[in-house]
């Protein structure tokens, strides 16, 4: 059984406000974020969901902690739907299910010292039984990502960003968790603290059986971190397989295109010519026809403009959707 | 009882709070003000020269003397005595008045944030209706309604003045409670009580903090405008603002009468805006890097 299986996930963004748009009646809008996303991470796995800004990454991740609730679909943890626990149902899923927040310093209470933070979870689920030993606990998850003991004085902003996305880190291991939701934990932090933020998740990992969504749009990164890749574009996966798989025989042609731009930069250094994709990201208030993909994709043709593929198996393991392999 | 770690973790904080104001001026300032109207209130009878009522009509409108060191107003009563008692009702207007409208303003502030929908319409309907009457005419229903007293002057005063507080709380709280550290607190399994009280409270405070330090003095002098209808304190009881009346009458022949009693209100004002001010700075740990 997958740790996590998300099933037809779909989450609409719908704003029928403004008298204007009323009376020319023209129904609400509705922003597709995520259209019918469906995968399943296994235990101690870790899967990576890449794309374009604006694709819908940060809405899956929010919807799989129930952060907000999903317009249709449904998430099922352990076999359990999520989306029907209780309040003690939730709870308990709140102290299994971690999330590490895009922003490393924004994501800390600016009045919080350190010390707060990181124990914050343990008083949120009444896991102190003696108070005063609290600092040891907090210095021990300090010491875990890193950090010596003098840091759980300081406030968040004393922090540099490699510091305080640690600290976020910590907090996040306070309760030992099983799944922790990654979202983009290494944006804002410059190639040296990435590295080591990275190691320090891997090694995690292996010492504590801890299975990842990571969502990034970095996609070194995502070779380094993770066994499981699943490419998105405008709400939709369009691909999803093993990391190998995808880096080394990618059959979506926006795959394709993504993963080329990592190539052109990989040979020794030489800048080559790489394809790049033409236009823009089509906005997913009015996405195309089809394919949405299609009028940005070099080998579409006339099925790809009214027919929407499905996602199907390509191999093995290797699921796509594109009409080039159906 | 006290031997937790979180009773060291306030007492670190505070004495952090504490450190920071050492250092500030501005703490001392107001602080000391504060200090001088306070005590004043509450030792009255003992610091008082002369008997703030004992009327003198042959000393009526002196200036300052030995006997009488800030002289005496129409009636031959011993101004400073008359000051000093006035601390008393301005105490209890401005702070009282300030605290029924901070609380209430958090309470419907934070409701109306924090629950939306209907409940929201209605609260931002209330503190419509309150701002759309001008203040003055509210103030006066409401007193001819419940009768003037010190009490009732102190309750409509907190309830005319509270909208303001509603607002602000209410447009700090929908900014604040899409930050991502709320996010964060959610992700762990904080229940809405959590998240107010330690998350958002404490960073919007520091607004409301500023803003009732500035509304201090309006309620006196409001109490002043009051008293002056006859709607405030009773004669013989004296205010501030009930003294800043009867001396503008005598501006040519006393000018000095009204000068006391308008530096008592400024002084007060200054007071409880700079240590208000201070505090916020104290309290905000972004704007003391180097302590």
């Amino acid at each position: 059984m997958a740790l996590v299986e998300v099933k037809n996930l779909k989450k609409y963004f719908v704003n029928n406000d403004g008298l204007l748009y009323k009376l020319a009646n023209k129904g609400p809008i509705k922003v597709k974020a995520v259209d019918d996303v469906s995968f399943k991470i296994e235990k101690e796995d870790t899967l990576a969901v890449v794309g374009e800004s604006g694709c819908g990454k940060t809405t899956v991740a929010r919807s799989v902690l129930r952060l907000i609730e999903p317009t249709a679909g449904e998430i099922l943890y352990k076999g359990r739907s999520i989306n029907n626990f209780n309040k003690q149902e939730l709870k308990a899923f709140r102290e299994d299910a971690q999330m590490i927040l895009q922003d490393p310093r924004s994501s800390l209470n600016p009045r919080f010292i350190v010390e707060e933070i990181v124990s914050e979870p343990l008083y949120i689920h009444d896991q102190i039984k003696d108070d005063l030993n609290l600092l040891d606990r907090v210095w021990e998850l300090l010491d875990l990502v890193g950090l010596s003991k003098r840091y759980s004085e300081l406030f968040p902003h004393e922090l540099s960003g490699g510091q305080a996305r640690r600290v976020g880190i910590a907090r996040a291991l306070a309760l030992q968790p099983e799944f922790i939701v990654c979202d983009e934990p290494t944006s804002g932090l410059d190639i040296s603290i990435m590295s080591a933020v990275l190691n320090l998740m891997k090694k995690l990992q292996q010492e504590y059986q801890l299975t990842y969504l990571w969502i990034s749009h970095n996609l070194h990164e995502v070779r380094y971190i993770s066994n499981k890749v699943a490419v998105m574009y405008l709400g939709k996966i369009v691909e999803i397989t093993d990391t190998d798989t995808i880096f080394n025989n990618s059959v979506h042609p926006y795959t394709e295109a993504l993963f080329s731009s990592l190539r052109g930069i990989n040979d020794n250094w030489n800048y080559q010519e790489h394809e790049i994709i033409e236009g823009e990201v089509p906005s997913p208030i009015n996405p195309p026809a089809g394919c949405s993909f299609h009028p940005r994709c070099k080998y579409s043709f006339d099925k790809c403009k009214k027919v929407e593929p499905e996602l199907k198996e390509v191999e093995i393991g290797h699921l796509a959707a594109c009409h080039l392999y159906n | 009882m006290f031997k937790s770690q979180k009773f060291f973790r306030f007492q670190k904080k505070s004495a952090r709070v504490i450190k920071i104001m050492k250092k500030d001026y501005k703490a001392y300032l107001g602080g000391s003000v504060i200090m001088l109207i306070l005590i004043s209130a509450i030792f009255a009878p003992l610091i008082a020269p002369a008997d703030p009522y004992k009327t003198n009509v042959t000393k009526r409108l002196e200036g300052p003397s030995l006997q009488n060191l800030l002289g005496t107003d129409s009636l031959g009563r011993d101004i400073l005595s008359r000051l000093i008692y006035a601390a008393r009702p301005a105490v209890l207007v401005s702070f009282g008045g300030i605290i029924i409208s901070v609380i209430i303003g958090i309470i419907l502030g934070l409701l109306a944030a924090y629950v939306g929908g209907i409940l929201e319409s209605i609260i931002l309907f209330i503190f419509d209706v309150i701002r759309a009457f001008p203040p003055i005419i509210l103030i006066l229903v409401l007193l001819s309604i419940i009768g003037p007293s010190l009490l009732s002057v102190i309750v409509i005063l907190g309830v005319t003045i509270m909208p303001r507080y509603g607002r602000v709380v209410r447009a700090e709280t929908l900014s604040e409670k899409e930050e991502d550290f709320v996010e964060a607190a959610r992700s762990l399994g904080a229940d809405n009580s959590r998240i107010i009280f330690k998350h958002i409270l404490p960073n919007i405070f520091a607004s409301v903090l500023v803003l009732s330090g500035m509304d201090m003095a309006s309620m006196i002098m409001w109490e002043a405008g009051l008293s002056f209808l006859g709607l405030g304190l009773q004669p013989p009881l004296s205010s501030w603002g009930v003294m800043l009346q009867e001396s503008y009458q005598y501006i040519q022949t006393a000018p000095l009468m009204i000068l006391w009693p308008a530096l008592a209100i400024m002084l007060t004002m200054l007071g409880f805006s700079t240590f208000a001010e201070s505090l916020r700075v104290a309290l905000n740990p972004k704007l003391n890097q180097e302590v």
